[in-house]
């Protein structure tokens, strides 16, 4: 994390001032999290891309009147939950005369079905996950995403079996702490 | 086979939490040019977005003038980079070597939409646009249409649909494969040649079939 110097501007200061860095600072910290929310609204890379690219130019659109003493996360969280339901409703409109497929349309109606809490519930997962240390965030990815047992884990890494288990303890452990506030942290 | 005894020591015993872990969503990777779609603002030429009006945005007052230009231009930028994953991309083969596609109508058309095919002939690509909801060009003002790739923008020919038909014929000079994205601008007459940057239908050619 970079460090903050007592007087220097902070990224939402920066943002809110249309520094074009702060953009580019906000994407690496939180295009993950935009984009995999967009995705669990959306059911589609595409239109996930797409929610993601709205959220930018909406957020970006309104930095001028950003209140730098609030939280910049739940801020774009809304933003970016605001636009994947205007792609979802984009794509319900042109539904009714573009030829999509059954499956596509099937992946791009439940939008509002799934809540607030747990979209940024999945958003604060995934920031989490984001700051862990790549070996502790691999061992957890190929155990939960992958399926993968602690053993297929060690034979899929090469290293020993004592290794993955402490690893995963300490990933754990992390995440754990990261996500302490999880539960009673809903925003807006 | 699954080690079930390894596997029980994964758990965490936080149930919701590792619901959330087995999410597939959660460890999607981020498009590789989803950057660049949302970063264009540090590469934008500029030059050809200074005179765009932007979507709705008040102007601002006289102290934040260079602030707001540069913030216009990374908008308009974004806007334009929004058609390369813009909205409805439905590709259908209609016929053995064309394609087509739709472009959706922005905040300055909102009930504007428009679908696009694609021809390749020995002379350039031939685009035939069938617009719907987009009014003829007000007097003073043409449409004129883009089409945008990594090398830049290239035009693609002008019109003003004030007649009966909504068909527009187009052609490309540069491939689609590397211009996909295609826009359509309202125009000032004597404006110049660049474009105003207000995008009134904006489209792309959806990766899988360029």
């Amino acid at each position: 994390m970079a460090e903050q110097f007592y007087g220097e501007p902070t990224l939402a200061e920066r943002f809110r001032d249309g520094d074009s860095s702060a953009l580019s600072e906000m994407y690496g910290k939180y295009s993950a999290p935009m984009f995999v929310i967009a995705l669990k609204l959306l059911g589609r890379r595409d239109l996930a891309s797409d929610a993601v690219q709205r959220a930018f130019v909406q957020a970006w659109q309104a930095a001028d009147r950003f209140d730098v003493s609030r939280e910049l996360q739940p801020w774009l969280y809304a933003i970016t939950r605001r636009a994947a339901i205007d792609v979802f409703r984009r794509e319900r409109r042109a539904a009714d005369t573009l030829p999509l497929e059954p499956e596509q349309l099937d992946r791009v109606v439940s939008v509002e079905d799934v809540t607030m809490e747990e979209t940024w519930r999945i958003w604060q997962v995934r920031r989490a996950l984001d700051e862990l240390p790549a070996d502790e965030r691999d061992v957890l990815r190929l155990a939960y995403h992958e399926g993968m047992s602690q053993s297929e884990v060690a034979q899929h890494l090469g290293i020993a079996l004592g290794t993955v288990k402490s690893r995963t303890a300490r990933a754990q452990r992390h995440l754990a702490e990261k996500l302490a506030h999880l539960r009673e942290d809903v925003p807006l | 086979m699954r080690d079930e005894q390894s596997q029980d020591s994964v758990a965490s015993g936080d149930r919701e939490l590792e619901s959330l872990l087995r999410l597939p969503e959660m460890w999607a990777a981020v498009p590789t040019d989803l950057k660049e779609r949302c970063l264009a603002v540090n590469r934008a030429p500029g030059s050809d977005l200074e005179n765009v009006v932007p979507f709705g945005r008040p102007r601002s007052l006289r102290h934040r003038a260079a602030r707001s230009r540069r913030r216009l231009v990374v908008l308009v930028a974004a806007a334009a980079a929004i058609v390369v994953g813009a909205t409805g991309l439905v590709t259908t083969l209609t016929q053995p070597d064309a394609q087509t596609f739709a472009l959706s109508g922005t905040e300055l058309a909102t009930g504007a939409k428009a679908r696009a095919e694609l021809r390749d002939t020995p002379s350039g690509v031939e685009i035939t646009l069938r617009t719907s909801g987009l009014d003829g060009a007000a007097p003073g003002t043409y449409y004129e249409a883009w089409v945008k790739g990594a090398k830049g923008l290239v035009p693609i020919g002008t019109f003003h649909l004030r007649g009966e038909s909504d068909r527009v014929v187009l052609w490309s000079g540069v491939d689609m494969a590397a211009y996909p994205a295609m826009t359509v601008t309202v125009q000032p007459e004597g404006g110049g040649a660049a474009s105003s940057g207000r995008v009134v239908l904006s489209g792309a050619v959806p990766p899988g079939k360029r």
